[in-house]
């Protein structure tokens, strides 16, 4: 039996109005997190990560309209703005893509990662600054004593990535989100920022949400994954029987079209066609206009997501015989 | 951060002298003789050469000029031809006045000015933003000295709560009472335009601040949101607008010659338009270098201000 996930996401539903009218980016996700573990979220650019991300931590500039966001037995949907500040920063940490961009540039690196210990564990500014080296020393940043004082811009992309992540577990999360921590920096940078993540996953067991394009750190870094396309998670399970036995015919698409995914000495092969436009209203399964697999009720009966044992789930109707149960 | 001073310092200082060739070079190059002009038409050939020897005219341009600036350093800009009295007491008197008028509206302009722009950016596109739109596109739109005497004829003649004009009243010792309360219209009407720039430009930075990641990043730690505008979308904000800060200072001092005007402020703008008119040059000339000066320094202050303020600057 499973322990109980920390994270349970069910039909989560994201809206953004825009000029062209109302865009579902997220559109009835289901995901589970367990405790310490690194799940991965693969899709393509557009497919709904980064706002099923902020639409955790209730900080989308878009509308929630539907779901629940179970956390540690609570509907976070359901809590007070204040509650969900309590929240951020402490028990759910997110660090973000650009770390030139996601750090103040007036304040000093101490004060920017000391401002959670202020906010939720009451530290002095004296504390905070004390514990900031530590925190600093164990992201591997070298001369922490000096660098707390330092401003952003004194620092390279890689050291500000450290210090970004620092920030993100000063409080010893239950669980941190990392939206492409790594796709600002330079290839020898990546794979060091990437080690951090898990050797920080083992330290402190956060369980691990890391939002990334590229399956190769899929492969090497993640327990599960969940494929993302267009707002909807349509397959998800343990990276290597995933990786190994794609069920969703998008997740075989995918795999081949990157030189992560494909099998030794396979061509690479894109998935032909576009991913639908945002807005568009589809009445069967949202990847049918694409499928390889096609069949005439794709285009008409929406797929659940079906549980295919060994932990593994997946949102095709083609694949209603292997399934032992289908979630309502 | 030494070096960015002194740099800054030079060039401030290259461009007093630039302002003091020019406001030279504009006395020596209008048209008429001086001398011709001060003894009249029925002057001797002879006295005019005397008295353009004695006055040291018939000098090479540059030494004239080097003459005029040792004196202009020691505090001697000459004499006032209508007053007949030294130029510089009578500028200072008169830009004390200015000074004074246009740091009213400053406080007034740059504090509601932020205010405004912050409380619009933060309420964006509710009703509050909108009002405060409305304003501006209003206050920009009207001329100051039109507002002044719409104010003049309300306040002063119609409601009699406030002077129509001066600094202070006609009898009586001089107090700070009395002059805040003759203050009050002239420093609100200079401060209308800049209060509206200051608003809209301040809400569209803040805008644009409280767009970027690190905003974001402060909200994901936990940081409440108002804590997260003062904390860290102010601040950005803020330095992102002292250079229009400082324009908005420089023209402050310049708007003030309307306003002067219309309320018969003492200040140096309403003395420059006399001399102007009376053809007073002495006046008009150190009039222009004492404005010019202080522009200079004002730029000069908003620089030094901007590299204190942002870290980026202050390493480089
Ligand atoms: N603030 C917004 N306003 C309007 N639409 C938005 C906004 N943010 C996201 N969207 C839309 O929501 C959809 C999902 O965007 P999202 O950023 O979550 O994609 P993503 O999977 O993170 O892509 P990427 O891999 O490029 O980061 C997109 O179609 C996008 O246009
Ligand atoms: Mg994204």
């Amino acid at each position: 039996m499973q322990p109980e996930p920390i994270l349970r996401v069910r039909g989560l539903k994201t809206e953004f109005q825009s000029a062209a009218g109302v865009v579902r980016a997220v559109d009835g996700l289901d995901l589970d997190i367990f405790p310490g573990e690194i799940v991965g979220v693969v899709g393509e650019s557009g497919s709904g990560k980064s706002a099923m991300a902020f639409s955790i931590l209730r900080l989308t500039p878009g509308k929630i309209v539907a779901g629940e966001v179970q956390f540690r037995g609570r509907n976070l949907l359901d809590l007070s703005e204040a509650e969900m500040e309590r929240l951020r920063g402490d028990r759910i940490a997110m660090i973000f893509q650009d770390p030139m961009t996601s750090l103040n540039p007036l304040m000093r690196i101490g004060s920017q990662i000391g401002e959670a210990l202020r906010y939720h564990m009451g530290l002095s500014r004296r504390q905070a600054d004390g514990t900031a080296v530590q925190l600093l020393q164990s992201v591997h940043l070298p001369d922490a004593e000096r660098r707390i004082h330092d401003y952003p811009h004194q620092l390279s992309g890689g050291q500000r990535q450290r210090v970004v992540i620092a920030m993100g577990i000063s409080c010893a999360p239950d669980l941190l989100i990392a939206d492409e921590p790594t796709t600002a920096l330079d290839v020898t940078i990546q794979a060091q920022i990437l080690n951090l993540i898990s050797e920080t996953r083992q330290r402190s067991s956060a369980a691990v949400l890391l939002i990334t394009h590229d399956l190769g750190v899929v492969a090497q870094l993640c327990d599960r994954v969940a494929v993302m396309y267009a707002g909807q998670v349509v397959e998800q399970g343990p990276t290597t029987d995933l990786f190994a036995n794609p069920q969703h015919p998008y997740t075989i698409g995918l795999l081949r079209s990157t030189p992560h995914g494909r099998r030794r000495g396979e061509p690479l092969r894109p998935i032909p066609g576009q991913p639908p436009r945002p807005g568009d209203i589809a009445t069967g399964c949202s990847f049918a206009p694409r499928c390889h697999l096609v069949e005439e009720r794709c285009h008409h009966q929406a797929p659940a997501l079906l549980q295919l044992g060994g932990g593994r789930q997946a949102r095709c109707l083609l694949r209603e015989e292997s399934a032992h149960e289908s979630t309502p | 951060m030494r070096r960015y001073i002194v740099q800054r310092l030079l060039s401030a200082l290259m461009v007093l002298v630039g302002v003091s060739i020019l406001v030279f070079l504009v006395l020596h190059l209008t048209p008429g003789d001086p001398v011709q002009i001060m003894l009249g038409p029925t002057a001797k050939p002879g006295d005019i050469d005397r008295l353009r020897a004695e006055f040291g005219l018939d000098d090479p341009l540059p030494v004239q000029y080097l003459r005029w600036v040792s004196r202009a350093l020691q505090g001697d800009l000459g004499r006032s031809i209508q007053l007949n009295r030294p130029v510089l007491p009578e500028l200072m008197g008169r830009f004390q006045a200015t000074l004074i008028l246009a740091t009213a509206a400053a406080v007034i302009s740059f504090s509601l000015g932020l205010v405004l722009g912050v409380v619009s950016a933060v309420n964006h596109n509710r009703l509050i933003d909108r009002l405060v739109a409305g304003f501006a596109m209003l206050a920009v739109s009207m001329p100051a000295f039109w507002i002044g005497m719409i104010g003049i004829v309300l306040f002063a003649v119609n409601l009699r709560w406030l002077p129509a004009s001066g600094m202070y009243p006609p009898q009586g010792e001089p107090s700070w009472g009395k002059l805040f309360i003759h203050l009050l219209m002239p420093a609100t009407t200079l401060a209308l335009v800049p209060m509206a720039v200051i608003a809209r430009f301040t809400r569209s930075q803040m805008l644009e601040v409280l767009g970027q990641e690190f905003v974001l990043t402060a909200r994901a730690k936990g940081v409440p949101k108002s804590r997260v505008i003062f904390d860290h979308a102010f601040g950005n904000t803020l330095v992102a607008l002292i250079t229009l800060l400082g324009l908005e200072a420089g023209i402050l001092l310049a708007g003030a010659v309307y306003v002067e005007t219309v309320f018969a402020w003492p200040g140096i703008g309403s003395l420059m338009v006399e001399a102007i008119l009376k053809r007073d040059f002495p006046i008009v000339q150190g009039g222009v270098l004492v404005i010019a000066t202080s522009y200079v320094l004002i730029n000069l202050v908003t620089d030094l201000i901007h590299a204190a303020v942002d870290p980026r600057i202050r390493v480089a």
